[in-house]
């Protein structure tokens, strides 16, 4: 007399998916119903709301022992996303829904005592999943429409439907990403600060790393908000990652969805678990939720120094592991970094027209944070001079971001082309970036005299390349390096 | 059915009072009575009766009220420690009767004055798992 039926879910891990095999065994004995297979605490709960739900929906709960496996047994599931598979493994194992498709479908979403059914996060995660295995998203009817394509959805507004077969069920039409009146941010609004956007523009083309050194109200913040203006659109590949990310950590996806990139500005009091993930269960940090997007920090010697310390490991590697006992997650973290500090606590040393009125020790302390291991890995320096007063009345408009981005697109498509032709590595080794006599004679020059490390030339070499991308050379000039060169700050 | 209570009851008494209550109810539910006290290590199941092919442990709880009132109902003396015990009852049962299918249900009963009594049934009160 036992029935039994299986149904597919699915469990989030990090930013992936860990497919679940729900099974329903009904059989004789006391009524009630167990749930094994390492399940949390809101799975456990489950139980008291696939009852009401079921009963709501004018189903029958089963006077049978219900016993539901959540199978691989080792894993550790979590989510109230298991309430749907559970009802419909229950429904099906009891003959009461029509069984067509279930066999293609896998199920998610939360149940309420109504029988009503509320989307989860992470829909995105269980999109691709549901694409990349040819299985069909049975799902809330208020799960939100993203710009996924090509996969195949179901949406079920109430359990009750499950009565109509999944064959006969709708799309889902849940809320489209909202055509929110948000204020643009253009790079026309900054006044007289031509020099700092040019280095903007460098920093995109290249995906250099860009700290900005100023005085208070010099405009960093300002420069900063508006650098994902100038970036190419997101799409394909980089768009799907950046969703994934945004949407298992139950962020808000209508700017991506409309393929801007995400800037992220944590505060300096962010935790370390915030910054490069972590958490309980294992959440995407502000680095990961910057992926294929701008990190800005600001006030960057505010940040404790092992915060910023943590941020070296990503900014090499382009991703993140944290690892707990139970295993180990990848988060990606391919981000822009740019960063703005003050140039001493009081924020006017080097000023020419107001005195800073810190001791000298505290400025040399100040900069030193500046100085570390990370500022070691950030490539360019610009210091930003506060505008002076009349600029700012008359509102000189300089470049506008339609402009720059421009040549962003350009200086992009042609550094491209170049590393397509030369199709090796690409920047590799100094050879690759293809300097003329000219440059490398100068590049020499300068590293004697300013005695540069290795890891500096190439570095230097590298803005240098950018520059002539920009320029659309296929040969590094001396006037390239020597641009460079500017970006390097005053730093030792 | 007339029940007259015209002393006070002890607890012995309101609860065989309460229980003929319940025992005619369910009779005229169509329930068939299997079995009264039926008595294991754990302790004692009120009424076994069989409503179609289920078998049904009731308890019965009463209570003796001075007026109609709105609570507390005696149902809800039906605690966890209570429920646990049935767990272990039916366990028992069912090893005594191994093909049974089985609910636990309860009869609250509240008499006020000695005239009137109102009758709760809950049909599948709770069942083998505390949620």
């Amino acid at each position: 007399m036992a029935d039994s039926y299986t149904v597919r879910a699915a469990s989030i891990r990090g930013v992936e998916v860990l497919p679940v095999n729900v099974e329903v065994d009904l059989s004789g004995g006391i009524p009630g119903m167990t749930v094994v297979g390492m399940a949390d605490t809101s799975i456990m709960e489950a139980r008291s709301r696939i009852r009401c739900a079921l009963r709501a929906a004018g189903f029958d709960v089963p006077r049978q022992q219900i016993t539901v496996n959540l199978a691989p047994g080792d894993v550790r599931k979590v989510g109230a996303g298991f309430d749907l598979p559970i009802a419909a493994g229950i429904l099906a194992a009891s003959h009461q829904v029509p069984l067509d498709g279930f066999d293609d479908a896998v199920f998610v979403g939360e149940l309420a005592l109504d029988g009503r059914l509320t989307a989860v996060k992470g829909e995105v995660a269980y999109q691709l999943y549901a694409r990349q295995h040819n299985l069909t998203l049975v799902e809330a009817a208020d799960a939100p429409r993203t710009v996924l394509e090509n996969v195949e959805r179901r949406a079920l507004s109430s359990i009750g439907e499950l009565r109509k077969g999944l064959r006969n069920l709708s799309e889902p039409n849940g809320p489209t990403p909202e055509e929110r009146h948000k204020v643009l941010f253009d790079f026309s609004d900054v006044v007289a600060q031509e020099l700092a956007k040019r280095a903007m523009v460098i920093a995109a083309v290249g995906e250099h790393s860009l700290l900005m050194v100023g005085s208070p109200g010099s405009g960093k913040s300002m420069l900063a908000q508006r650098l994902p203006s100038i970036l190419p659109k997101l799409e394909g590949r980089a768009l799907e990652e950046a969703l994934l990310i945004h949407s298992v950590a139950g962020e808000d996806l209508s700017d991506l969805a409309r393929g801007e990139r995400p800037l992220r500005c944590p505060h300096h009091t962010v935790s370390l678990a915030g910054l490069v993930g972590g958490g309980r269960p294992v959440r995407p940090g502000e680095i990961s939720l910057a992926h294929q997007g701008v990190l800005f920090l600001d006030e960057l010697a505010e940040f404790p120094t092992h915060a910023l310390q943590t941020l070296r490991q990503p900014l090499e590697e382009r991703c993140v592991r944290i690892v707990r006992a139970e295993g180990a997650y990848r988060f990606p973290a391919r981000f822009m970094f740019l960063a703005a500090s003050n140039p001493c606590p009081c924020g006017n040393y080097g000023d020419p027209d107001r005195p800073c009125t810190c001791a000298p020790a505290r400025i040399e302390r100040y900069q030193e944070k500046l100085g570390g291991p990370l500022a070691d890995r950030i490539d360019m320096v610009l210091t930003i001079a506060r505008p002076d007063a009349a600029s700012i009345v008359k509102g000189e408009e300089g470049a506008s971001s339609s402009e720059l981005s421009e040549t962003v697109m350009r200086a992009r498509e042609f550094r491209s082309w170049r590393e397509r032709k030369s199709d090796g590595e690409p920047r590799a080794s100094f050879r690759e970036l293809e300097l003329s006599h000219d440059a490398s004679d100068t590049l020499v020059a300068l590293a004697q005299r300013m005695n540069l490390t290795g890891r500096s030339m190439s570095r230097l070499a590298r803005i240098a390349r950018t520059i002539a991308d920009i320029s659309e050379k296929k040969t590094v000039g001396a006037a390239h390096v020597l641009e460079a060169v500017a970006y390097r700050g005053t730093r030792r | 059915m007339q029940i007259k209570l015209d002393h006070v009851p002890s607890t012995h008494e309101k609860g065989a009072y309460g229980e003929k209550i319940a025992e005619s109810y369910l009779l005229s539910r169509g329930y068939e009575i299997l079995d009264k006290n039926w008595r294991c290590r754990f302790g004692e199941v009120d009424i076994v009766a069989l409503d179609d092919d289920e078998t049904v442990l009731v308890e019965v709880k009463m209570r003796v009220a001075k007026e109609p009132r709105r609570g507390p109902y005696p149902e809800e003396a039906v605690g966890y420690r209570k429920r646990e015990r049935y767990r272990l009852m039916c366990r028992r049962y069912l090893a005594e009767h191994p093909d049974a299918q089985v609910r636990f249900d309860v009869v609250a009963i509240l008499v006020y004055e000695g005239q009137r009594a109102s009758l709760r049934h809950l049909i599948s009160a709770f069942d083998g798992e505390e949620m």
